[in-house]
Formats: structure tokens, C-alpha cells, sequence
């Protein structure tokens, strides 16, 4: 697998989670304090103008709410994409460590051997570097699949947000 | 905004201005504009927060996606926010109106039939209460 091991930085991710999820409860909490505005004027008979305006209201108070379930599910995904990261990463800072102390090198998500004369001229020597090389490959592979499912979990998840938010934009408009 | 609404808004901020406690019951109360109000600042918030920080993924694909997410739900919260501020204007305006409907009382004289014409109140015909009641003759 020669694809380049860029993981992503999980601090961003995580401020972004953060502040998505602060959103969700600042929306949720204005859509409440609406909704308990709104509940006295369906308990009586009401005007045209009340009847119109209530029926603002409560489109306004469902697109809230919706949208804080929007902001809600975003950051929860974000914030599991961070700590998802953080992980990753600090495995491969390992294997890093590993294959330097291997007398190989990391490009582009592949261990090899460096350029030049290096070492001894030894089968023995070249044969247990050669098999110490092939299993931190299999270690980066590994590490380059569980980045790759987890940006395609990630990708599903911008895929459903986007529908969501369309979905709430089109409920404003009818 | 239109011209008539803010004739409106503004007839409706000197009344509140003139004596608060006395505002028309339009079935709304006055819990509504700060309520509205909070909403459209909480849209504000979310929006800089969003926009504040730019979170990295390493993936060029899903670096995009989450840019147009984030892209996307600003403009919902645009959305939010403007139909907030709509509501809270009309709110305003129909309190105005009914406003000048109910209390417009000057000494005996009361204005009738007030009409609202794109947001402004004009009077018809103005009539006359009834004055005191006539001096009964007196019995022989």
C-alpha cells in the first residue's frame, strides 16, 4: 500500500466537536424556551393574526430543533473522529519509532531501506532487516486500513449532515 | 425593510417606549421578542463557531465535504436567524396595529373605525362620546 499516512490533526477536529456540540444545546435551548412560550395561545381561541404568527413559530421551532439534532450528531461524530485519531496517531508514532530503530525509513506510508551503502554486507543482516521491514509494513498497512474506514465512516456521516441540513433549509421555505 | 413596517416598528417602540405595561394582548407576549431575539443571537454564535475553527483531516476529499458541510449549515442558521427576526417583526407590527385598535382615547373624545393602511393607523371619523347625561326637568 503506497498511500501517504496523513492522519489528520485531532485537536482541530475535537474544537470543532466542541463548539458543534455547544451549538446543538444553545439551539435546543432556545427552541424550548419558544416552545413554552407557544404552548398558552394553543390552549385558547385564537385570531388570524395569532393563527398566522403561531404557525411561524412553530415552523421556526421545528427547524430549530432539528438543526440542533444536526449540530448534535456532527459533533458527536467529530469528537469520535478525533479520539479515533489520536489513537491512530500515536500508533503511528510508534511504528515510526520502530522502523528508525530498524535502520529503515518512511515514505509515503512504505518502510524501506535507505538509499546508500548502510550496515554490513551480510545475507544474515539483510535477510532479518528484510523480514523486520515487511512486518512494519503489514503494521502500516493495517494503520493505513483503519484511517481509510474511518475517513469512509467519516464521509457517510458529512453525506447524512448535508441531507439534514437541506432538509431543514427546504422545511423554511414551504 | 420596508418603509411601512418600520413606520410600524417604530410607532410600536414609542408606545412601549411611552408605557411598557401597556401593550394590546395579541395572544403574544412580550417573552416573545427576547425569546426570538436569543434565538437569532444563538444562530450568530453557532455560525462564528463553525466558521472559527478549520479542522484538519488529512484527506483533501473529506477536507472538502466538511468545508461544505460547515459552508451548509451557516446558511440554515442564516435561515433561522432571519426567520426569527421576520417573526419578531411582524409580531411587532401587529401589536401596533391592534394596539392603536384598543386604547386611543383622548378626554371624551374617541376615535372610531381606525383602519391600518400598510402599517400605519389612520382614523377615520372621529365621534364624539356621550357627553353627561341632560338635566332632567324638574317635576312640578
Amino acid at each position: 500500500m503506497s498511500r501517504a499516512l496523513v492522519l489528520g490533526d485531532p485537536s482541530s477536529v475535537s474544537r470543532l466537536a466542541t463548539d458543534a456540540a455547544r451549538s446543538a444545546r444553545d439551539l435546543q435551548d432556545c427552541a424550548t424556551a419558544l416552545e413554552e412560550l407557544l404552548a398558552p395561545l394553543r390552549e385558547r381561541r385564537s385570531t388570524r393574526v395569532e393563527r398566522d404568527l403561531a404557525g411561524r413559530l412553530r415552523t421556526l421551532i421545528e427547524a430549530t430543533r432539528a438543526s440542533a439534532r444536526t449540530l448534535e450528531t456532527f459533533g458527536r461524530h467529530l469528537q469520535s473522529q478525533s479520539a479515533d485519531l489520536s489513537v491512530l496517531r500515536g500508533d503511528l508514532g510508534r511504528i515510526r519509532e520502530e522502523i528508525a530503530a530498524a535502520g529503515l525509513v518512511l515514505q509515503d506510508g512504505r518502510a524501506l531501506l535507505p538509499w546508500g551503502i548502510t550496515g554490513v554486507a551480510a545475507a544474515e543482516e539483510d535477510s532479518r532487516r528484510e523480514a523486520a521491514r515487511q512486518a512494519l509494513q503489514a503494521k502500516l498497512d493495517h494503520l493505513a486500513r483503519l484511517a481509510a474506514r474511518r475517513a469512509g465512516s467519516l464521509a457517510d456521516v458529512l453525506v447524512d449532515t448535508a441531507a439534514q441540513w437541506a432538509e431543514v433549509a427546504a422545511s423554511m421555505r414551504h | 425593510m420596508h418603509n411601512s413596517e418600520g413606520s410600524a416598528l417604530r410607532h410600536y417602540s414609542e408606545r412601549m417606549r411611552a408605557d411598557p405595561t401597556q401593550g394590546p394582548d395579541d395572544g403574544l407576549g412580550d417573552g416573545w421578542a427576547a425569546a426570538l431575539a436569543d434565538l437569532a443571537r444563538a444562530c450568530a454564535r453557532a455560525e462564528e463557531a463553525l466558521f472559527a475553527t478549520v479542522p484538519v483531516l488529512g484527506d483533501p476529499l473529506t477536507q472538502r465535504r466538511v468545508d461544505e458541510v460547515i459552508d451548509h449549515g451557516v446558511d440554515v442558521l442564516r435561515d433561522l436567524a432571519d426567520l426569527a427576526r421576520e417573526i419578531a417583526e411582524r409580531h411587532a407590527m401587529s401589536r401596533s396595529t391592534l394596539g392603536a385598535r384598543q386604547s386611543d382615547v383622548v378626554g371624551d373624545t374617541r376615535v372610531a373605525g381606525r383602519v391600518a393602511v400598510r402599517g400605519e393607523v389612520r382614523a377615520d371619523r372621529p365621534v364624539t362620546a356621550p357627553a353627561s347625561p341632560p338635566a332632567r326637568a324638574e317635576a312640578p
